[in-house]
């Protein structure tokens, strides 16, 4: 099996399924409990969370709030800092690019507390449009959420004119959904005041997401127990899944450059080949954005056939994120670019990781060629 | 313009150091070099009189702020360094003016090297009227918009904007070692703060007294000093097993004395520990009048079983004072983590605050605290705390 769709997840590391074992064969003690076990395992737990921050270069002021996963953290992002600081400000900004759980978390502020949610355009490079985003920002704005990378097509947002502008608003409190790019581009995460990143996005497990976040925000939690995790986030400490997400990330970070030679390698021969071929293809993803995802239509092809007929060659890819497939099999990304609906209906997204090769990306170009010959022309 | 980009680290009270100066000056650099060990690309130029870290494209933010945390460095600037050419030296201070936000200007120049055929006045007047000749731009030598620096040196000039504060006082393992007693409060970590920032290297002694204190405190001891260890990367901590001895004093000892006698018994067991570690001196973070146990009074009775020099960087601090410290340093809310330690268990209601030398030594001649000292020393427990990012688990 060629697996490329490695946005929607990865494959575990074996070493990080092993440790997940051992810490709940060896350290399974409830750690907010009293006895010396727990203390042990709460030690770990807290040593845990510094790594995190010091594995992301971050400074001091900031802390780990472990979730279930980048939904669960950009819910409690969005709603747990709007509902308590709503005395604030009723406005916030997202773009129109966002991950659902950014876009429908919006959705849900707006409809139970009435606030006024302002979508960010992209322009037709894919970048977030500045000039726009100065029209929509203004005094009750309290919150800003726009993703690092997108998971769709890839693009690497520059973030440098919008904090430019966020800094004339020093009280608007900067999030960003970051899943797509921990691990995967340099960064200095020290430009956000809140982001949110995922276990399995990184060859760690599923249930295993953080939103980190400056130590002076207050927010209200979506979870209630036994206040766990500055009474932000209860239920039980997990310190089998922090530590594992905390290892992903540390290893994602230090191996960035080593991998993304290889991944470059795949994505630009399948690239050329796309870009060469015009006549079938359409290109979503430039070749600058992110070398990780690549998005393209089908000119003359159902897209959904064409994942499906890969998938039944072992091939596995999908038409838009998973997370969107539920809804509507059209990306509303690329119909953001601009794109005719022919295009943004029929888009293809394949996604790598280290563990692919490029004897993988020459059988995918392979295996679409034989497709484009055997698949009718469906538009 | 980036190739030629360095910081320039200024040391603080070295030049008061004579013959001394260059061994300084060389473990400073040793220092500095294993702090920066991540980032492989930076290169070093130790000179007597500065000590210069070529960039190679990294940001300086993130090594100043490592920087600033070593003792011994008084000011760092962000310098381009360039040929002590004057078009060089003008190009440069060209490049540093900001068209849009600097209205007026300052220039400082020093000639270290005598042999430049300028004098420092008749480089200032070159460059400035360049300036003034390219830009819109005034002078204004009492409140710049734009105040640059340009050190002519006999290896190369220096022209810079940005000066940093570094922490002063000296290089760690200048001064050698002492062993600081830490009961996981507020006073102790800042104490070792200080001594560490004039260049003394610290071995920490713990007393644990399970189960009256809990294991929570030394992982307390842990985190406190995982913040230290931004100061001194390799910490031992030596935990000294101290139940038998706090039972033997409540056993046989008036409730009164127990913290007297208690302090001298640790005060003991530190000096033997510090002769065992070649440690020079004993710290602590006692605070004259703090507690009945540190009146004049108390600290001569209990410091007189010792002939090792005590030192207590705090004795004359406010509490407040001390406690800016502390959250200066980040150790303040790991502190006050709620754990009990020896002295605030079996804390008697009314101690003795002018504790009379004849009555503690008649009352430890009730038990043989010689062999429960031995015992504990056999007994310690040596923990390397290190900022090493290791595996936890």
């Amino acid at each position: 099996m060629i697996y490329f769709d490695n946005a929607a997840s990865t494959k575990p590391d074996l070493d990080i399924l092993e440790k997940y074992r051992q810490i709940n064969e060896e350290l399974y003690a409830n750690p907010s409990s009293l006895n010396n076990f727990s203390k042990h395992c709460e030690h770990l737990f807290n040593q845990t969370k510094h790594q995190i921050l010091s594995s992301l270069n971050l400074k001091n002021d900031y802390d780990v709030i472990f979730t279930s996963g980048a939904s669960e953290s950009n819910s409690l992002a969005l709603i747990g800092y709007v509902i308590k600081n709503i005395k604030k400000g009723d406005n916030i900004i997202v773009s129109e690019v966002e991950h659902a759980s950014i876009l429908n978390a919006s959705k849900y502020l707006s409809e139970k507390y009435n606030i006024k949610v302002s979508y960010l355009k992209i322009k037709s490079d894919g970048q977030y449009d500045v000039e726009h985003f100065k029209t929509l920002i203004n005094k009750k704005t309290i919150l800003v959420s726009l993703m690092l990378v997108n998971n769709e097509i890839g693009t690497i947002y520059d973030m440098s004119k919008i904090k430019e502008i966020l800094k004339e608003y020093p009280d608007v409190i900067f999030h960003s959904d970051a899943v797509q790019a921990i691990g995967k581009i340099n960064y200095d995460y020290n430009l956000f005041d809140m982001f949110t990143l995922s276990g399995h996005k990184i060859h760690s497990m599923k249930g295993q997401g953080a939103l980190i976040l400056k130590k002076n925000l207050q927010l209200s939690p979506l979870i209630f127990g036994g206040n766990q995790q500055e009474n932000i986030r209860s239920g039980t400490l997990d310190l089998a899944n922090a530590y594992c997400l905390n290892l992903a990330i540390k290893k994602a970070i230090k191996e960035i450059d080593i991998h993304q030679k290889n991944v470059q390698l795949i994505h630009d021969k399948i690239f050329k080949y796309l870009k060469n071929n015009g006549d079938l293809y359409e290109l979503n993803s430039k070749i600058d954005d992110l070398c990780y995802i690549l998005n393209f239509s089908f000119k003359h092809k159902k897209a959904s056939v064409m994942c499906e007929a890969l998938s039944l060659k072992g091939i596995q890819t999908t038409t838009v994120s998973a997370c969107s497939s539920h809804v509507d099999s059209s990306s509303y990304v690329v119909k953001a670019l601009g794109k005719n609906e022919s295009i943004y209906k029929n888009t293809l997204r394949i996604s790598f990781s280290k563990y692919n090769t490029l004897k993988e990306a020459d059988e995918f170009i392979d295996a679409v060629e034989t497709l484009n010959m055997e698949i009718k022309d469906e538009r | 313009m980036n190739d030629n980009l360095y910081l320039m680290v200024r040391f603080g009270e070295l030049n008061t150091k004579g013959k001394n100066k260059k061994d300084f000056i060389l473990l400073l650099a040793k220092n500095i070099k294993n702090s920066l060990k991540d980032y492989q690309y930076l290169e070093y130029d130790v000179l007597y009189d500065h000590i210069y870290i070529k960039l190679n494209g990294y940001n300086y933010e993130e090594i100043l702020d490592t920087l600033k945390d070593i003792s011994g460095i008084k000011k760092i600037s962000l310098v381009y360094k360039c040929e002590k050419n004057l078009d060089e030296i003008n190009n440069i201070c060209l490049s540093l003016i900001d068209q849009t936000n600097d209205k007026t200007f300052k220039l400082n120049c020093k000639r270290a090297d005598k042999s430049f055929p300028l004098h420092s006045d008749e480089i200032i007047r070159k460059i400035a009227t360049n300036i003034l000749k390219t830009y819109h731009l005034k002078v204004d030598v009492h409140h710049p918009d734009k105040n640059i620096f340009i050190e002519v040196r006999n290896e190369a000039c220096y022209v810079f904007e940005k000066t940093f504060e570094g922490a002063g006082g000296y290089p760690l393992g200048s001064g050698g070692k002492a062993l600081l007693m830490l009961s996981g409060g507020i006073d102790s970590p800042v104490a070792m703060y200080l001594m560490m920032k004039r260049g003394i290297k610290i071995d920490c002694i713990h007393f644990a007294s399970p189960p009256y204190t809990q294991v929570g405190v030394i992982y307390k001891l842990y985190d406190l000093l995982h913040v230290l260890n931004k100061y001194q990367d390799k910490i031992n901590l030596i935990i000294v097993p101290f139940t038998k001895i706090q039972d033997a004093i409540y056993n046989f000892c008036p409730e009164s004395y127990a913290i007297t006698i208690m302090r001298r018994m640790m005060y003991r067991i530190s000096e033997q520990i510090s002769k065992q570690r070649k440690c020079l001196a004993i710290v602590n973070g006692e605070s004259i009048g703090q507690v009945a146990s540190q009146t004049l009074v108390s600290m001569q009775t209990i410091n007189e079983v010792i002939n090792t020099l005590v030192i207590r960087p705090l004795a004359v601090f406010d509490k407040t004072d001390i406690i800016s410290i502390a959250q200066k340093i980040k150790t303040y809310d790991i502190s006050i983590r709620p754990f009990e330690d020896c002295c605030t268990i079996f804390t008697p209601k009314s101690p003795k605050t002018a504790p009379k030398s004849e009555d503690v030594s008649y009352y430890e001649s009730k038990f043989d605290w010689k062999s429960l000292i031995d015992d504990a020393i056999k007994n310690i427990e040596v923990k390397l705390i290190t900022n090493k990012d290791d595996d936890l688990i």
